[in-house]
């Protein structure tokens, strides 16, 4: 997997790697540090009428802890569906990824916690999500897996595009769903 | 003498054989799948896939299928050349209108006599179809150009299908009623590849009057049909009854694995001429590992149970493809088949396809085959006995080479 476009700058990089921390577990304990690392994917899945789906992939992730907030961005600009019109509708007609290129989670960092070592912590949290420029509170489940002194994590929410303004994709009379699942996944690393 | 006459009918049988079977194809892309369409009813008005095309559909054939000639082409539009008639007719929304014209050029050649060229239309049909809210119809009618087509409803008039249905549940659901395509394995435009051919579920002229229930999910999709028979052909001691149907599972993007079913009995089956139940059970697989490449597998047992002998034979057929597609609109083709007809016949066939299929142009499109099959060599087993085709217990095989040209062009 691509490694997140905002490491290819080592200066930002650097600074990055203070304060990089994955979107869950995060404990309290302030000595603590977490960073992303390469492989980071996330799938945007909307359904369609008899059975049609449509998944838009991107490994374009980051992960800010800045000790009282977790959050995650996602850049849409390169999100891909495997179909070049269809991606060029998604970003220009549906996400408008020129004026709102980004899709955000935010979390409170009190309420993360870190699996103990060989250990899986799962759980449901609340945080918000912004898209297409609008924010809103979303619930969604994340598992962390600890070994080996690095943690995988899965996170799952769902959204529905009207509640972020965007318009219902419908193309040749073919209408979707407006719920889209989100899966986010990437690995993180103590230091 | 004996020997000497059976060889030269099974020669002649073979060549009018492969003719029948070649001709007539309806257009159905399973390697679709690459572009991660594991479902078929976005695109066709029948849920499992073939024959009329919706706006939708039109506008992948334009979009995904054909050659784009401009660097910039491949996220534009498809524009109105993608409607009936190349957009020279604006339709309304609810009726659907298609067509196709396939003219070939068929060569077969067959050991010790000449190269036997034959040109042929294989397909000219008119095609009509309804979306009205929950109601869906598809028909056609068409020409072909030899007699005794199993979808004939008068000498050389043709219709291959014709139902009218309900779909609900976000069009997850349907019944329908009429002429139908069997739902049984990969639905693919190669008629005669032993999997259709010997099961009697090709797209060409083998669709039966029934009942159908669809289900098409975004991880599973389902077909079964009860088959009432077929009411183009008479009398009615012809007709199957029974039914067919699959079950299919799409845990990947690019991954559907399925399992489909066929029973049917008829009073006097139309190779055999005798009462028989006819079985078919089989497992398929179409798998996109990098959008250039699907292969697309199946493997059906079929049964034939005469009766009231109850004498039984068992055979297999499967095929193997890999379809390579490294300019978009441009496919390289490699298929292997195997058939072993089983009862009276233990030797196998074996059959070897190069194919290239190239849609050039807005609604056409080319394709050349390269098919050579080393046939079991025999006769017809008689009445009362089963071996599922040309064969016998004979040592030879009969090497049979086919030479296909075809354009296609749809409406």
């Amino acid at each position: 997997m691509a490694m997140p476009r905002s490491w290819s700058n080592p200066l930002r990089s650097l600074s990055r790697a203070a304060c990089l921390a994955v979107l869950v577990a995060v404990p309290l304990d302030a000595s603590a540090s977490l960073s992303a690392q390469p492989g980071a994917q996330v799938a945007f899945t909307a359904s369609g009428p008899g059975g049609l789906k449509i998944v838009g992939t991107t490994s374009e992730l980051t992960a800010l802890d800045d000790g009282q907030t977790v959050t995650v961005t996602v850049t849409l600009t390169h999100l891909s569906t495997g179909i070049d019109l269809r991606d060029r509708h998604m970003r220009d007609k549906y996400l408008e990824t020129p004026t709102y290129p980004t899709a955000v989670l935010t979390v409170p960092r009190a309420s993360l916690a870190l699996p103990t070592p060989g250990a899986t912590q799962a759980a449901d949290l609340q945080g918000t999500v912004t898209i297409h420029g609008q924010t809103r509170p979303s619930t969604f489940h994340y598992a962390a897996t600890s070994a080996n002194g690095a943690y995988r994590v899965d996170a799952k929410l769902r959204v529905n595009m009207r509640d972020f303004g965007i318009v219902v994709p419908s193309y040749m009379g073919v209408t979707v769903k407006p719920d889209v699942d989100i899966d986010v996944h990437f690995a993180a690393a103590d230091h | 003498m004996l020997i000497a006459f059976r060889w030269r009918a099974v020669l002649a049988s073979l060549a009018v054989l492969f003719l029948l079977l070649v001709a007539k194809p309806a257009s159905a892309y399973p390697w679709m799948i690459r572009h991660e369409y594991t479902g078929c009813g976005q695109c066709h008005v029948d849920p499992d896939g073939a024959g009329l095309l919706t706006e939708y559909g039109r506008a992948q054939g334009e979009t995904l299928l054909r050659t784009q000639y401009t660097a910039a082409s491949p996220d534009e539009e498809p524009g109105r050349v993608k409607d009936f008639l190349w957009g020279a007719v604006k339709t309304p929304e609810w009726l659907l209108l298609g067509g196709s014209f396939r003219p070939a050029l068929l060569a077969v050649s067959l050991p010790g006599q000449a190269l036997d060229v034959t040109p042929l239309v294989m397909e000219a049909d008119l095609r009509a179809g309804i979306k009205y809210e929950g109601w869906r119809a598809s028909a056609s009618v068409g020409v072909v150009s030899e007699a005794g087509s199993l979808a004939s409803i008068a000498g050389p008039v043709v219709s291959r299908e014709h139902w009218v249905g309900y779909t609900w549940g976000d069009e997850s659901l349907m019944v329908r009623a009429g002429r139908i395509n069997l739902p049984f394995g990969i639905r693919s435009i190669e008629h005669p590849l032993w999997v259709r051919a010997m099961t009697r579920t090709d797209i060409d002229d083998n669709q039966d009057h029934g009942i159908a229930f669809d289900y098409s999910g975004t991880l599973f999709r389902a077909s079964v049909m009860g088959i009432l028979g077929n009411y183009q052909i008479s009398p009615d001691a012809f007709r199957d009854r029974g039914y067919a149907g699959f079950l299919e599972m799409a845990p990947l993007s690019r991954l559907a694995i399925g399992v489909s079913s066929l029973v049917v009995h008829t009073e006097k089956d139309l190779d055999l001429g005798v009462p028989d139940w006819r079985q078919a059970h089989g497992a398929y697989v179409r798998a996109s590992p990098f959008k250039a490449l699907v292969i697309m597998g199946e493997g059906d047992m079929i049964v034939n149970t005469v009766t009231p002998s109850s004498a039984s034979s068992v055979g297999f057929a499967s095929m193997l493809q890999a379809d390579v597609e490294p300019v978009q609109g441009i496919h390289l083709i490699a298929t292997g088949e195997s058939l072993s007809p089983g009862g009276l016949a233990p030797r196998s066939s074996f059959g070897a396809w190069a194919s290239v299929h190239w849609f050039f142009l807005p609604h056409a499109d080319v394709r050349f085959d390269y098919i050579y099959r080393a046939q079991a060599n025999g006769e017809a087993p008689p009445p009362g006995t089963l071996g599922g085709g040309l064969t016998t217990a004979s040592s030879a095989s009969i090497p049979v080479t086919t030479y296909l040209a075809q354009l296609h062009v749809y409406l």
